[in-house]
């Protein structure tokens, strides 16, 4: 199955506002081996994979061992959205410096209506159960993803931010390997972060 | 039931003093003995379910729908979670706030160590470490100290006494404000000019804000103030507000070390202000306590504390009116709400022992939460009378200001003898009641700052200016 970009605007711009790009598209193969096509520049999202199309790795197609098809899916989705974004207000998503809220407010040639838009697809992406949030999670560092990173730890931090200890340890199948005595001198020390 | 599983534990080549640490491969287990209930069986994990966006074709058979008694969801679950690797774990780990870190650390022995270990320091949420203070050696110069406030500062590689910057010879250095884990200090290397360094003391870093490129005529230490927010980690802003000689805000240069220039502004208040206190960072916006004067009448003016809130380009100003005290007070951000802490102008809280002397004598610490940022709502969230906890016909105090985290809240008594040392005092909320006492260096000096350090090496550059 291959998913190609329903609406990367990529695939129709021609002229282009600064900078090359091209409208290669590149194939990415999941680990269980489903092909999936995607633009080039929505691909370079991954520091990871635009470091192999950079080193001429990528022409026979990019096999991702560590990436089930259900997920890939998902992370191209979302790079499709945000090349889609970063052309428009001309930033690089991968510097982390210029993502800042002043040039949200200066530098903005999105529209108000835009970025909402954007956030509500990055909430509907993660709006997951947690095996798949995970696994967002883990494709996203692998593939160097920074954004998809920082959306998917957040969404997995805003859930377990007011959780129970039990909570947390059934959310990440943790065994408790405290004794009883260790367990009670812990929460004794931080007793004021427990609800009284 | 679910698989339990270990979660992978720190690098073992990572110089953690943990005995009997197991391989780096964490071995399953099945039926574990545990002592406790893992899960409740109505424990609902809030996990959401919705069939992911790409997926329409696809049929989402029964076994993909999470119900407690289905083992291959569960084994899914604990097969990606299982692959987490520690930095991962840090990395939403460092999206909490700190209590609930705090919380997490009763997790597991792994968790708590992860929490614990040095190297995270620079993701994890910190909390105050203590109080920063200036005191006056007998030579005559000036030293910085940390009055720290538990075990955990000790552990902390913190140098307050900020050896690691220049010019600290200049006679008028000195330290006036923290944000966050940066600190602001000015200088004058001749008469008429101040400039400016910005610097971590946790990391050793420093930088020298180039000068304002008209210099401000009017000096006086408490104009000068710092923004650094954590969550905007690349830059920080220093405010330096200008006024005319009858103190009242003209206008502002805010220095961007994104762009590495000062910008200026006059001021978009209506009214005259004048900046008398110290700022918090909320929202974005510098709120600095303020003295406005309102006329009560056409030949009497009153005194009117405001906080003047405004934002990193000088172009949003507001005022935000607070509870009337006695006198100006401190103003803080603390368990995500503003605080302000001033003397009420009448004591609030009358004891079994108080007569018409002592009520006259009283003076009441109210504390105030903004429980309606919009709407300037203040709510009364505690008080207490000072006098029944200093003696204050022998100790003069300051307010100093909240802790982030808890109820607390900080003063500096001192004895009005000459060469009494004076003792950081915190006071408990909840329990109402004196919960730490820190002695101080002799000859202590304002500005005492309540200091949470900052391990990140941003946004300051390192020794070679990167």
């Amino acid at each position: 199955m291959a998913a190609t970009p329903a609406d990367a605007s990529s695939s129709s711009s021609e002229a282009v506002v600064g900078g090359e790009k091209s409208n290669k598209m590149i194939t990415l193969i999941s680990s269980d081996g489903e092909s999936f096509e995607a633009t080039e520049e929505a691909a370079k999202m991954s520091v990871t994979i635009k470091h192999m199309i950079e080193d001429g790795c990528a022409d026979d197609g990019i096999p991702l061992p560590n990436v089930p098809a259900k997920i890939l899916s998902m992370v191209i989705e979302y790079c499709n959205k945000h090349a889609a974004d970063a052309d428009d207000t001309n930033k690089h998503v991968a510097d982390p410096a210029d993502a800042d809220e002043d040039d949200d407010n200066n530098n903005n040639n999105a529209s108000a209506g835009e970025k909402e838009d954007l956030k509500s697809f990055d909430a509907s992406l993660v709006a997951v159960d947690q095996a798949t949030l995970f696994d967002i999670i883990l494709a996203a560092n692998f593939l160097s993803i920074k954004g998809l990173l920082d959306l998917a730890c957040q969404k997995v931090a805003d859930d377990i931010k007011d959780k129970s200890v039990e909570e947390v340890r059934e959310i990440f199948k943790i065994e408790n390997d405290f004794t009883k005595e260790e367990e009670e001198a812990v929460r004794k020390e931080n007793a004021w972060a427990f609800n009284e | 039931f679910s698989r339990a599983v270990t979660l992978a534990p720190p690098n073992p080549a990572a110089p953690h003093p943990v005995a009997g640490r197991p391989a780096a491969h964490h071995p399953r287990r099945t039926s574990p003995p545990t002592p406790y209930p893992v899960a409740h069986p109505d424990t609902s994990n809030a996990l959401q379910f919705r069939r992911p966006m790409a997926m329409e074709e696809e049929e989402i058979s029964g076994k993909e729908l999470l119900r407690p008694d289905n083992s291959l969801a569960e084994e899914e679950a604990a097969a990606a979670a299982s692959r987490l690797t520690d930095d991962l774990i840090v990395e939403i780990l460092s999206r909490l706030p700190f209590r609930s870190v705090c919380r997490f650390k009763c997790v597991s022995k792994p968790w708590r160590d992860l929490i614990a270990h040095p190297a995270h320091r620079k993701k994890l949420p910190q909390t105050l470490a203590g109080v920063l203070y200036t005191n006056i050696t007998g030579a005559g110069g000036y030293r910085y100290h940390l009055a720290g406030l538990s075990a955990e500062a000790d552990g902390l590689d913190l140098d307050p006494s900020l050896t690691f910057l220049p010019h600290t010879e200049y006679r008028d250095f000195g330290l006036v404000r923290a944000c966050n884990g940066l600190l602001l200090c000015s200088y004058e290397p001749e008469e008429g000019t101040v400039r400016f360094i910005v610097c971590n003391p946790a990391t050793q870093r420093w930088t020298e804000l180039p000068p304002r490129p008209r210099p401000n005529t009017c000096r006086y230490y408490q104009q000068f103030h710092l923004a650094f927010d954590p969550a905007v980690p690349s830059h920080f802003h220093v405010f330096d507000f200008e006024r005319t000689d009858n103190l009242s805000i003209t206008g502002v240069s805010i220095y961007s070390s994104r762009t590495g220039a000062w910008c200026q502004s006059d001021t978009g208040l209506v009214e005259d202000v004048v900046m008398v206190g110290q700022s918090v960072l909320v929202g974005g916006m510098l709120h600095v306590v303020g003295n406005l004067l309102v006329a009560a009448d056409s030949n009497n003016w009153e005194d009117q504390t405001v906080l003047v809130a405004l934002d990193m380009e000088g172009k949003e100003w507001k005022t935000i009116s607070v509870p009337r005290g006695r006198d100006y007070g401190i103003v803080g951000w603390s368990q995500g709400c503003l605080h302000y802490a001033a003397i009420s102008p009448a004591p609030l809280t009358v004891g079994v022992d108080d007569d018409e002397g002592s009520l006259n004598m009283a003076e009441e610490v109210a504390i105030w939460c903004l429980e309606d940022y919009d709407k300037q709502q203040w709510a009364l969230k505690h008080s207490f009378r000072i006098d029944k906890v200093l003696n204050l016909n022998e100790v003069d105090y300051r307010l100093v200001g909240f802790h982030p985290n808890h109820d607390t809240f900080f003063f500096v008594s001192k004895g009005i003898w000459e060469g009494e040392k004076a003792s950081l005092v915190s006071w408990d909320m909840r329990r109402r009641q004196l919960s730490c006492v820190l002695h101080l260096e002799k000859s202590s000096v304002a500005p005492y700052l309540p200091y949470v350090p900052l391990f990140s090496s941003e946004p300051l550059p390192d020794a070679d200016g990167h």
